[in-house]
């Protein structure tokens, strides 16, 4: 390997270190009692600080050499590390990451603050001791979580009777499960024939809310069930043998005595804590998991190829000649064909998947850092950091949550504690920042319990501005949306990490890239909300199909409310205006697609057809079409030049029959 | 299944296309129902798992309706044992 190659490869791994130095800072900020954050930052810094010498890169090995001694002085001393030595460990961290960028551009000097920092260390290690020993990495070398033999039981196992074993089933449909005839409900029927059902654990985080599911799709992507039973794990798996072998896993739940005696001392066994770990983190324990770095864009090439691998497939399903064999060996491979498609189609995607913890964990020091600057108490809280989201989408959040973390704790939350006790709150301001599903999305929220927007003063200023008019009623959310425009800030005094009026509108921007939306929801003296709702991948989105004058369209379902097929008295006509549909006490204008897209207007009576109710920054309006063919995930092509100019338009889709259908903008559209 | 003032009760016994019919009943009617439980006291088992997923949903919608089975660990199957749920809300 040559040597730029191998400098390369520094690099990658210097920045992955720097990554996680910071978040470990602020983690043993969070928790000062735990050394072992201290003993993990000192090994990346002392990993750190080996390779930059290796590389002649002197300045970062002189930098990390002394940010390696105060760590070491710390993790092995008792010495409190308080507030003010973080601040430095964090400086510490950012120089570390500049003085990387001059040693790779090769720039002459030294970055902003090195000497000041470098100066602010060796301060804080002469104020503590005269001579620092050198540091002992060997002692630091021996893996310490491994040392406590750790044997957790299953608590189930207590309640077995005479001969009976405890057996796991865990259950991993597909979400056609229903439509191929197969029930969960069957199964337990057939299980708890095999002995007793002791406990079982259901997933329903994927369950979208009313308005979204499909009762003939499945939601549940995981139930694990305990089985106490005299049977064998052999007899158990004849109960699957129609479903497919990656849909179930079944194995025994093993007695402490039965297991491999650990080869050090057995003493453990009976100290340790019983009932807290479920088995299979033991069995993570055992078998470590080996990783292999892949460039992402041969991800996105294989998806692209598995995405026409999709069509190509859908083609041949939908495909008139074949069905019309009516040769059931040919339906049943093309079956089996679909299925192991679709298979791929989703272990493929889930390459791409990763859990939004990282990102989340960065919003730690920003937290940090801006309520420091705003003199501000803040506490985050933060959830659902296990979500997995695409990884271009990872990348590309940080900066708009950045800047909705800052927005939250400069406006957001009130100026001083006073004032949040005035208003009946605690001192400390709470900022949230929440991952989860949302109807086949991802629904990111950044929330705050601080003042409140102020509806009616967003409303005078837009008014001011021109972009609202006086005479016209807003909706509060459309009200809300004005924050989100270019140059709109109501911030009294513009404030260093915030309040200039250039950052919601950028932030609406990254989030309509990647196909997703803001929301916003505020109570005035409770609190404010933001919310992105984003799709699953970037490469894939969720739509409903629709046809209007005998071609398809996509409408992405994220923008859809509810559709409806209207009846003559709601449909109105104001003169000039255009047509209206009330729904339920709301106008709501009526756009026809035909129309809007300057196709035949060869289209059914509007009550014939259907309305689909959308919504976007504007508010609702309805989009007529001649029917809904039905809800379905598309694989996203990118469209030629001419095609990219229709405002109307986003993308296109290559549809199983082999049809392409464009996909419509609802930003664009009204 | 039947509506008891504002208490919807519903069979363990439904299959997909009843729970179906069931959320297209539900969906017209949500402001209007404050509870949903199951009528067998002591059902032995479900026939379809659609069922608990149209509750989590129903839950969803409105956060505020009771719903027993789904709300804590359910141990109301005589032949399930303890039901454990994972959910987001």
């Amino acid at each position: 390997m040559d040597k730029a190659k191998l400098k390369q490869i520094f690099i990658e791994e210097a920045n992955e270190i720097i990554e996680t130095l910071d978040i470990e800072i602020i983690n043993f900020e969070e928790n000062p009692n735990d050394k072992g954050i201290l003993d993990q930052l000192f090994r990346g810094v002392h990993t750190l600080k080996g390779s930059a010498n290796s590389f002649g890169f002197g300045r970062l090995g002189e930098f990390v050499h002394h940010f390696e001694d105060a760590l070491d002085y710390f993790r092995t001393s008792d010495d409190e590390v308080t507030s003010e030595v973080i601040d430095v460990f964090l400086e510490a961290v950012d120089i570390i990451k500049a003085v990387l960028e001059y040693e790779v551009e090769e720039y002459e000097g030294n970055p902003e603050n090195y000497e000041r920092c470098l100066h602010d260390i060796q301060k804080i290690l002469s104020a503590k001791k005269d001579g620092l020993p050198e540091p002992d990495l060997s002692a630091q070398e021996a893996p310490t979580g491994d040392i406590a033999n750790e044997f957790d039981e299953n608590p189930l196992l207590s309640k077995l009777e005479n001969e009976e074993k405890l057996i796991e089933i865990t259950l991993k449909f597909d979400e056609d499960i229903y439509f191929r005839g197969y029930d969960h409900g069957t199964f337990f029927k057939l299980i708890s024939e095999e002995g007793r059902i002791l406990e079982s654990t259901w997933d329903m985080s994927k369950v979208p809310d009313l308005s979204t599911i499909d009762i003939q799709k499945c939601y549940i992507p995981k139930i694990t069930i305990f089985l106490a039973t005299t049977k064998e794990v052999a007899n158990i798996e004849e109960i699957f043998e129609f479903v497919e072998a990656d849909e179930f896993d079944i194995k025994l739940v093993e007695t402490p005595a039965k297991k491999e005696a650990p080869q050090e001392e057995e003493e453990p066994l009976t100290q340790a804590p019983k009932g807290k770990t479920p088995p299979k983190n033991q069995k993570k324990k055992d078998e470590p998991k080996s990783f292999v770095k892949i460039d992402t864009t041969k991800l996105d090439e294989l998806f692209d190829s598995v995405g026409e691998l999709v069509i190509a497939q859908n083609f041949l399903g939908e495909n008139r000649k074949i069905s019309d064999l009516e040769d059931e060996g040919v339906n049943k491979t093309i079956e089996t064909l679909s299925k192991i498609t679709r298979l791929i189609q989703n272990r493929v995607m889930s390459l791409r998947m990763v859990p939004i913890k990282d990102t989340f964990d960065k919003m730690k020091r920003v937290v940090r850092d801006s309520s420091k600057k705003v003199k501000k108490e803040i506490i985050l809280d933060v959830q659902g950091e296990d979500t997995e989201i695409d990884k271009t989408m990872v990348d590309k959040l940080a900066d708009p949550l950045i800047h909705l973390i800052r927005n939250s704790v400069d406006h957001g939350i009130e100026a001083t504690a006073e004032d949040r006790k005035v208003a009946g709150k605690s001192p400390a301001g709470n900022v949230s920042l929440r991952a989860f599903h949302k109807g086949g999305n991802i629904a990111i929220e950044v929330s705050d319990d601080g003042r409140g927007i102020n509806r009616d003063v967003i409303l005078k200023k837009a008014i001011e501005r021109d972009i609202a008019s006086p005479t016209e009623e807003y909706t509060d959310s459309q009200v809300y949306s004005f924050i989100l425009q270019a140059g709109f800030s109501t911030a009294e005094k513009i404030s260093d990490i915030s309040g200039r009026g250039v950052g919601l509108d950028v932030v609406k921007n990254f989030i309509e890239g990647l196909h997703g939306k803001i929301e916003i929801e505020s109570e005035l003296g409770k609190g404010t909300t933001f919310r992105i709702l984003l799709p699953l991948t970037l490469a894939i989105i969720d739509g409903m199909l629709v046809r209007s004058c005998g071609d398809t369209y996509i409408i992405p379902t994220l923008s859809i409310v509810e559709s409806f097929r209207p009846t003559e008295d709601i449909l109105h006509t104001a003169q000039g205006k255009g047509e209206y549909v009330n729904l339920r006490d709301e106008l709501l204008p009526i756009v026809r697609l035909n129309q809007l897209l300057g196709l035949s207007e060869d289209a059914p009576p509007i009550t014939e057809g259907t309305l689909v109710c959308v919504e976007n920054e504007n508010g609702r309006f309805t989009i007529f079409v001649d029917e809904l063919v039905g809800r379905q995930q598309v694989v996203i092509k990118s469209l030629g030049k001419a095609l990219a100019k229709l405002k109307e338009i986003s993308g296109g889709a290559v549809m199983g029959n082999g049809e392409v259908a464009l996909i419509l903008n609802i930003d664009g559209i009204f | 299944m039947y509506i008891d003032g504002d208490v919807l009760v519903i069979s363990s016994e439904m299959d997909v296309s009843d729970v179906e019919e069931l959320k297209n009943f539900i969906e017209s009617r949500l402001e209007f129902i404050e509870e949903i439980h199951f009528e067998e006291e002591a059902p032995e088992l479900f026939t379809s798992s659609s069922i608990f997923q149209l509750l989590f949903a129903i839950k969803k919608s409105k956060p505020e309706i009771k719903i027993p089975v789904i709300e804590k660990e359910c141990t109301l199957f005589k032949n399930l044992g303890t039901i454990q749920w994972i959910s987001n809300g």
